[in-house]
């Protein structure tokens, strides 16, 4: 039995308005499953950093729908969308995403605490996820005194602090080297296998693209292909 | 309970950017300093002159003046404008300022009964004044007595406070108590007789005590003499020429004077009219204090507007950061309005300190002309409650206004254009 429906699209469409006007995101429709791990691929400018806003929420499409569990999302207010990006969706951006004035746990925290979650049960997951990805003794650091894989690792423990039911990542090693960026695709991978949290990362590295379950690839803002490299279990 | 997201980003955003911060903490505490200071100085000096001045007199005065000047006012107006005299229009009246006795108020125990009833009235004291000739020896000059019932006086006025040698409550009925100038003029000492001289004749009495009020013409005129001894000097049995008052409240003494006056039908002069020139002084005083304090605080609000608008520029990742995080468009507008309300307690606690330091350091320094002339000498200034509590409301206000169009700015960036800043 496949796993339930998490989000789905039809002719998905924004267009940025201008004497020329780009259409970003042109028609695009598919749908993801509970538990997927994906990659978006695509030159430079084809629209991939467009769609994954359009699907996290942070921007609004010109034209299709976006369902989320069979929803439209279209009619919900800004507080609905906040309090659904704070509940269910972890974004995971390029470098430097964190909150330089709080340290890794406090910016590990700022989802729960926003959404009113925090308690020492938080707490406590939040330096269980930091162990878990191998920072128990930076903690208490300031982004500054952290490298640069390092602050990746504590936004991907940022972006799971609310138990999503999705990860955004776009570019999440774009400033990363080889072998960080290995190490941090690794562990988005274990967490996915662990907690069935769905990832959808978007990259232009073909070697991390073919590691994931199933890849779509854009062009000019159009999907021309939506190829399963991995079928799910 | 933990504290609301926007607080807590707020409070931090406020202490890890120290130097902004004080920027603006020390724009707000220098307003507020200045509001405090300057009234405080200016205030303190009119209200320790005004506080001798009510203290040392009466608030209401009754009297039973001679109406004539109004009558023939009246008459004479009636004359002019309606050009006709020989309707029933009382003639005008010459008659003769000095005839004291027609001033006189008759039964006065009963009247001062009654004025006590009036509500607001503490406390009454009979008295009479007149203006006489004292001689000792060969020097003559001239005094205004009043007769005073020493332990009523004392009721309305510090009258101790005024006098240098001898003991008011034993002036018996040969006693006079006279200004240190007048008896430094005339030459007597305690313990000397001087004559008092009035058109009823003379009398002799001792001088049992002298008065110091540092005022220079009252030290130079005034006689203090017992109520009864006025009486039988001047001949005017069980007759008093006024009625001293004291108020509940000071600044209710034009409404009672009012009450008092179309009770009983008597002339009254309170100490508002008495120092009307002081009490416009403070009044266009607190005019400029509120213009000087609507421009330092227009000043300090715009430059919080000004760095919180840098602030928003340079914090707008974190702010789309934020919201991909769920922080609502309203939260981050409050943060903003919080981070300026931190800056602006911040800045009202430094402006506080830095008013009362300024207040310490004016005490510190030596007295101004104005103040010896005025014969009040330095008094300690005193922190003005009233201004403090408005320029800390002024210092939040403002900070509160101030701070509304950058947060909104903030709270409606697209979080996408900000993350990608
Ligand atoms: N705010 C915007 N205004 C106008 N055009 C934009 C804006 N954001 C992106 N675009 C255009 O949309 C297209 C897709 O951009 P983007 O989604 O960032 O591509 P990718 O992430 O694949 O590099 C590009 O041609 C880009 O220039
Ligand atoms: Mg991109």
């Amino acid at each position: 039995m496949p796993s339930p429906l998490l989000l789905e699209t039809h002719n998905l469409t924004k267009t940025y308005p201008g004497i020329e006007p780009v259409t970003a995101v042109d028609h695009i429709s598919f749908s993801v499953r509970e538990g997927e791990f994906l990659s978006i691929v695509g030159e430079s400018g084809s629209g991939k950093s467009t769609l994954m806003n359009l699907l996290g929420l942070l921007d609004s499409p010109t034209e299709g729908q976006l369902n989320y569990h069979g929803q439209d999302i279209s009619h919900w207010s800004e507080g609905e969308r906040s309090l659904f990006r704070n509940q269910e969706i972890g974004f995971i951006f390029q470098a430097h995403m964190l909150l330089p004035e709080f340290n890794a746990l406090e910016n590990v925290l700022m989802p729960p605490r926003i959404g009113r979650s925090l308690g020492p049960e938080t707490v406590e997951r939040a330096k269980h996820l930091l162990t878990r990805i191998g920072l128990e003794k930076r903690m208490h650091h300031m982004p500054g005194e952290l490298s640069g894989g390092q602050n990746q690792r504590v936004a991907i423990a940022r972006a799971l602090i609310n138990n999503p039911r999705i990860v955004f990542a776009d570019e999440p090693t774009g400033a990363l080297d080889h072998k960080t960026s290995r190490d941090v695709y690794e562990l988005m991978r274990e967490i996915n296998q662990e907690n069935n949290v769905t990832f959808i990362i978007v990259t232009h590295e073909q070697g991390f693209a073919k590691k994931t379950d199933r890849t779509i690839t854009l062009l000019d803002g159009r999907m021309i292909s939506d190829q399963v490299t991995h079928p799910t279990p | 309970m933990t504290l609301a997201p926007e607080l807590f980003i707020a409070i931090r955003y406020t202490l890890a950017n120290m130097k902004q911060s004080l920027m603006i903490a020390f724009a707000v505490g220098l307003g507020v300093a200045i509001i405090i200071f300057i009234p405080s100085v200016n205030l303190s000096f009119f209200g320790y002159f005004l506080e001798k001045t009510v203290e040392n007199s009466a608030h209401i005065k009754v009297t039973r003046e001679l109406e004539t000047m109004e009558r023939n006012i009246q008459a004479l107006t009636r004359h002019l404008t309606s050009g006709s005299p020989e309707n029933d229009d009382p003639h005008i009246i010459f008659s003769d300022q000095t005839l004291t006795r027609k001033r006189n108020i008759k039964a006065y125990r009963q009247l001062m009964k009654q004025i006590r009833g009036v509500t607001g009235v503490l406390e009454v004291s009979p008295y009479i004044n007149e203006q006489i000739i004292v001689s000792h020896g060969s020097q003559i000059r001239g005094g205004s007595i009043q007769g005073i019932v020493p332990e009523m006086e004392k009721n309305i006025r510090q009258l101790e406070e005024d006098i240098a040698v001898g003991n008011i409550d034993n002036m018996g009925s040969s006693d006079v108590f006279i200004g240190w100038r007048l008896a430094d003029e005339l030459g007597v000492r305690l313990g000397n007789r001087i004559q008092l001289v009035t058109s009823e004749g003379r009398k002799s009495y001792k001088v049992a005590g002298l008065i110091n009020t540092g005022i220079y013409q009252k030290d130079l005129d005034t006689i203090y003499i017992s109520l009864k001894s006025a009486q039988q000097l001047l001949n005017m049995s069980n007759e008093i020429t006024g009625i001293n008052i004291r108020l509940q409240d000071i600044y209710a003494a034009p409404k009672i004077s009012d009450v008092i006056h179309q009770t009983f039908h008597l002339k009254t002069r309170n100490w508002m009219e008495d120092n009307e020139v002081i009490l416009d002084q403070i009044g266009m005083f607190r005019v400029i204090i509120a213009f000087i304090s609507f421009l330092i605080v227009f000043a300090a609000a715009s430059s919080i507007t000004s760095v919180l608008i840098m602030v928003v520029a340079s914090k707008s990742k974190e702010i789309g950061i934020l919201k991909a995080m769920g922080l609502p468009p309203g939260s981050i507008m409050r943060l903003f309005v919080f981070q300026a309300i931190c800056l602006s307690i911040l800045g009202a606690t430094a402006g506080v300190f830095g008013g009362m330091g300024l207040i310490e350091l004016y005490n510190a320094t030596p007295y101004s002309k104005a103040e010896s002339f005025l014969g009040i000498g330095r008094q300690p200034v005193e922190i003005n409650l009233e201004y403090t509590y408005y320029a800390i409301i002024y210092a939040m206000l403002s900070s509160f206004l101030a701070s509304l169009f950058p947060a909104w700015h903030a709270s409606r960036l697209d979080p996408v254009k900000a993350i990608n800043s």
